[in-house]
């Protein structure tokens, strides 16, 4: 999965040395550098990077709104680190000095399904929740739906009722048919409360973009 | 003396109060408060320097307990900076959650048990620096929300700290002062310990169940993660595992008698860091001197109320509220050891009960003064979750800095529900400990109502079987929501 597309950035890029996808903590997701290098040393510094680079902008007074590439060039290999998810990088090693010139965009739609695959984004959090209470509510809404039934039901039978024991018989229908409309308003609060909660939610994912 | 025992009493309370606002580092206002008692020992009780020297290291007759406690403390620190540096702990718990294939139960049970494992060996603070956030990296990787795994692991935090003596601050002060050998405490505190963290973890897998949902996408991605990548070569992993691997197997093998343990730890912790050519200023440089200035100034202060008796007014008094009923007076101290590390931090609270569990078990066997102590370490490790006033406020932060932010709400719920549930666990096993019929007619009653409540659940008419899943529902969402 990751690796196909680690692959295919080497092909639509032959210049690339290495790729280095790490998260913002330094913990290094996966990278082509062999196993001799000293892996959380490496995570580590380029986060120290980005975060050496965004203190320049709090001294210089500038906002900092959202980083979205950091080109380190030099003679022999240049780094351009790109920002994947919300934290997570992937670093690009080039042979050339050049990398203006390298076209990222061919591998925009790799970097972004990297992106989908190991760094989830909060509002999927959120979409994931908005599911699952979606499903509560379709559940609750059958549940509804089936005590209506029962409710009718029993009002039915009670119509039908011989006149023997009709005192006896209609009073425990009557009792049944009580507690049936107290869980049917009970259901209905919790379907009121869902929606409540899924619109909350849904507030919380438009804020956040 | 009175007026001695108002200062120094008002100066341990004054230093409480500065921690919990966090109104002073805490290093300096302990620092601060041994200031003021040695004042009021040399000016007003007109003692001499060798009494605040022997309240800093421990008397000779005590055989400088407060001296060991700190060359223990120092040499537990380097070893596991090291191992930390190394990547040890971060290895074992990747590792660990590849082995869950990605499915939800093994997962948390793999998270959790990960979680007991490294604050066995690390303090509580440490363990949440590494697991929270590997924890929150894992769940990006996986898809899911980390909630449940961040909340659950942030609450064992404390079960860990209960395996083995070296696995937390109170656990150091309280063997080293009490010379309980390292392989004692584990029989009688850690293996009670585990027990305990398995029935914690049963209700965790019963509460979180439906919440756990991992997308089968994500679970090829965690199959992708290189764990190598988290150490910084496979020499310094090994030497950091084998150090660990000998610093247990000589805790247990050698008799304090013949070395202190404190001796052992520091030992290992000077051979590793030549074998292992790491920068020993680097080292030396990240050993928490705020640890150790603020243990050397709780130490004057809870010595000041030693001295003036302060101690030992409250061990009395703990004893008269138990009534002269040995196993009434062992749960006080549990609870009350709990509730006040609930609130203040656990090494003042540990320091002070010491000598008061020492003055309830003066007329005690030797079997029944350990059980006092355990009780303490039980108490002052596990309150510390019934409120999010102490050291574990730093999940929420850490969890805020990744940017999974936790409801402080929802893990003060469940903190404070497991901490009570586990304490009761070990008030049951203590009352079946001296009173085999209550604790069996407890037990009775807690496995018929489950069975009752399990069989209207199975053969009830539907309306029962309904209601009584709402409830649990409900209960489950008052605990987690």
């Amino acid at each position: 999965m990751v690796f196909k597309n680690i692959d295919r950035i080497k092909t639509a890029i032959p210049e690339v040395l290495h790729i280095v996808m790490f998260y913002n903590n330094g913990t290094v997701f996966q990278s082509t550098f062999t196993q001799e290098i000293n892996m959380p040393k490496l995570g580590e510094n380029l986060t120290e990077f980005l975060h050496r680079i965004k203190n320049v902008y709090e001294i210089c007074n500038f906002k900092l709104n959202d980083f979205k590439k950091l080109i380190f060039e030099t003679k022999d290999v240049s780094v351009i680190i790109l920002k994947l998810g919300e934290e997570s990088n992937i670093a690009l090693f080039f042979k050339e000095d050049d990398v203006e010139g390298i076209k990222l965009s061919s591998i925009k739609r790799y970097l972004t399904r990297i992106e989908e695959l190991i760094d989830m984004d909060e509002k999927e959090i959120f979409l994931q929740e908005i599911l699952v209470k979606e499903d509560e509510l379709k559940s609750n809404q059958h549940l509804l739906q089936l005590k209506q039934d029962e409710i009718q039901n029993l009002l039915k039978e009670l119509k039908d009722l011989d006149q023997g024991d009709f005192q006896e018989k209609s009073k425990m229908l009557e009792r049944e048919i009580n507690s049936l409309k107290e869980e049917y308003a009970e259901i209905e609060n919790e379907i009121v409360n869902i929606n409540g909660e899924i619109r909350k939610l849904k507030e919380t994912i438009e804020k956040k973009i | 003396m009175i007026i001695s025992i108002c200062i120094i009493l008002g100066c341990f309370l004054g230093v409480v109060i500065l921690i919990i606002t966090g109104k002073l580092n805490r290093a300096i206002a302990a620092l601060l408060g041994a200031l003021i008692t040695y004042f009021t020992l040399i000016f007003i009780e007109g003692l001499d320097f060798s009494i605040i020297v022997d309240m800093l290291f421990g008397s000779p007759s005590e055989g400088f307990v407060n001296l060991h406690s700190i060359i223990m403390i120092i040499g537990m620190m380097m070893i596991v900076q090291i191992a930390h540096e190394a990547g040890t702990f971060q290895f074992i718990a990747t590792k660990l959650i590849k082995l869950s294939g990605g499915k939800p139960i093994p997962l948390l049970i793999i998270f959790c048990s990960v979680t007991v494992l490294v604050s066995a060996v690390l303090n509580n603070i440490l363990t949440v620096i590494i697991m929270i956030p590997l924890s929150i990296t894992v769940s990006r990787m996986l898809n899911i929300n980390p909630s449940p795994y961040i909340l659950t692991q942030a609450i064992l935090v404390n079960i860990g700290g209960t395996i083995f003596s070296i696995s937390s601050i109170p656990n150091i002060l309280i063997t080293t002062a009490e010379s309980i050998a390292f392989l004692t405490f584990f029989l009688n505190v850690g293996v009670l310990s585990l027990f305990v963290f398995g029935l914690t973890l049963c209700f965790f897998i019963l509460i979180y169940k439906g919440e756990l949902r991992i997308p089968d996408e994500g679970i090829k991605v965690l199959k992708e993660f290189n764990v190598w990548n988290v150490i910084q070569s496979k020499g310094l992993l090994y030497k950091s595992l084998i150090s660990l691997i000998a610093l247990l197997i000589l805790f247990i093998t050698i008799p304090s008698s013949i070395i202190p343990p404190d001796i052992i730890a520091l030992s290992i912790a000077l051979i590793l860091i030549i074998l292992t050519k790491l920068d020993p200023k680097d080292i030396i440089t990240k050993i928490d001197f705020e640890l150790i200035f603020y243990l050397l100034g709780i130490f004057v202060i809870v010595g000041g109320l030693e001295i003036t008796g302060v101690t030992n007014s409250i061990g009395i008094l703990i004893l008269k509220m138990g009534g002269n009923n040995f196993f009434v007076q062992l749960l006080l101290l549990i609870w009350i050891s709990a509730y006040l590390s609930s609130c203040i931090d656990n090494i003042p609270i540990t320091k002070v009960l010491i000598p008061v569990a020492g003055k309830m078990a003066e007329s005690m066997s030797l079997i029944n003064k350990n059980r006092l102590f355990y009780g303490l370490i039980y108490g002052a490790n596990w309150g510390d979750n019934l409120t999010p006033l102490g050291d574990n406020i730093l999940v929420v932060n850490v969890a805020e800095q990744n940017r999974r932010p936790i409801s402080f709400k929802s893990f003060f719920k469940l903190g404070f529900v497991t901490s009570n549930y586990q304490l009761s666990i070990i008030s049951l096993y203590y009352t079946f400990i001296f009173n085999v019929q209550i604790g069996f007619f407890i037990l009775g009653l807690i496995v018929c109502t489950i069975f009752a409540i399990y069989l209207v659940y199975k053969f009830g008419s539907k309306n029962i079987k309904t209601n009584i899943s709402k409830t649990l529902i409900k209960l489950r969402d008052i605990i987690i929501r």
